[in-house]
């Protein structure tokens, strides 16, 4: 029986197996798209909860990330859509710095790490998402209106206004991040 | 830019993400065009640069359990209260139609349900132990 049927049968082995084996990813795709740390904290516990709670909804046509991604992207909608304020990249370089020297990378990648996150910030939560789940998961524009609720036209749209965008940044800090 | 060349560019963005593949039209546009020429090669540069916030954050294992415990306490108030659900129902129903098989019915499961349930039991706490 493979991991997925197991954690479906409510074995908690294969539930946590699961859960350890995805949780780079839910994490990574959080802090990535824009979330605090507080607030990615709390999503990655509900998100793992809520997909816990329904295993048995869970239809393999898509992999499990694909699925916590999915959840994870709708409660942080909710959280928006509730008022909360973005607290973005800019407000949590002290957490990333911190990443960045565990890590271990070198002075100038660190520079590039953060002035990336500034760079990011300026787009909107929709877009950033695209170009995430693009760059970062390789996911395709049918996977990506998927998880995003929209229509393929419109991740394609975003994509190019995020990638734009990002290109005009680029010549305005005069390529130092190339 | 006109038109036209957004068009080839929205194309040209497909193709570099494995979207669509390069044709002989795209291709003899690229060659003619400077500005979807900068564009395409952008997109590799892009690329490049969005790799400086590529990184992968260590498992949380306290985080899991506390995830995995919450889900368990949760499934344990469900079938308390489904319990709680059943008897009451059963309550009811003997009081309110006055049937006495109903009233009987009850005694019947007061007295022999711990017993009928110690295979059950049994079973919950083997499905208990494979979890952990």
């Amino acid at each position: 029986m493979d991991l997925i049927s197991r954690a479906r049968a409510g074995e908690r082995e294969a539930l946590e197996e699961l859960l350890r084996q995805n949780y780079g990813i839910l994490k990574g795709y959080l802090l990535k798209i824009g979330c605090d740390y507080d607030l990615t904290e709390d999503l990655i516990q509900e998100t793992m909860y809520r997909a816990v709670k329904n295993i048995k909804r869970y239809k393999a046509t898509s992999k499990f990330s694909t699925w916590l991604i999915t959840i994870a992207t709708n409660l942080y909608r909710d959280q928006l859509r509730k008022g909360r304020k973005e607290i973005l990249y800019a407000d949590i370089t002290d957490d990333l710095q911190y990443r960045a020297e565990q890590l271990d990378i070198t002075l100038e990648a660190k520079e590039k790490f953060l002035q990336l996150q500034n760079i990011m910030a300026g787009l909107p939560f929709e877009k950033r998402a695209v170009l995430v789940l693009k760059h970062y998961y390789g996911y395709s524009y049918q996977e990506m209106a998927d998880i995003l609720q929209c229509p393929v036209g419109t991740i394609r749209s975003r994509l190019h206004y995020s990638l734009d965008y990002l290109k005009n940044k680029l010549r305005e800090g005069g390529q130092q991040l190339g | 830019m006109d038109e036209q060349c957004k068009q080839y560019q929205l194309l040209l963005m497909d193709i570099h993400f494995g979207e669509r593949n390069m044709d002989g039209e795209i291709k003899g546009h690229l060659e003619k065009c400077n500005d979807c020429q900068a564009y395409w090669q952008g997109l590799d540069k892009i690329e490049e640069t969005l790799d400086a916030l590529n990184f992968e954050p260590a498992v949380d294992y306290p985080q899991i359990s506390e995830v995995l415990a919450r889900v368990r306490k949760r499934e344990s108030i469900l079938e308390s209260l489904k319990f709680v659900l059943v008897a009451i129902c059963l309550l009811l129903a003997s009081v309110l139609t006055g049937f006495k098989f109903l009233l009987f019915l009850q005694a019947f499961f007061y007295l022999t349900l711990p017993f009928l349930s110690l295979p059950l039991i049994y079973h919950y706490k083997e499905r208990c132990d494979s979890r952990g």
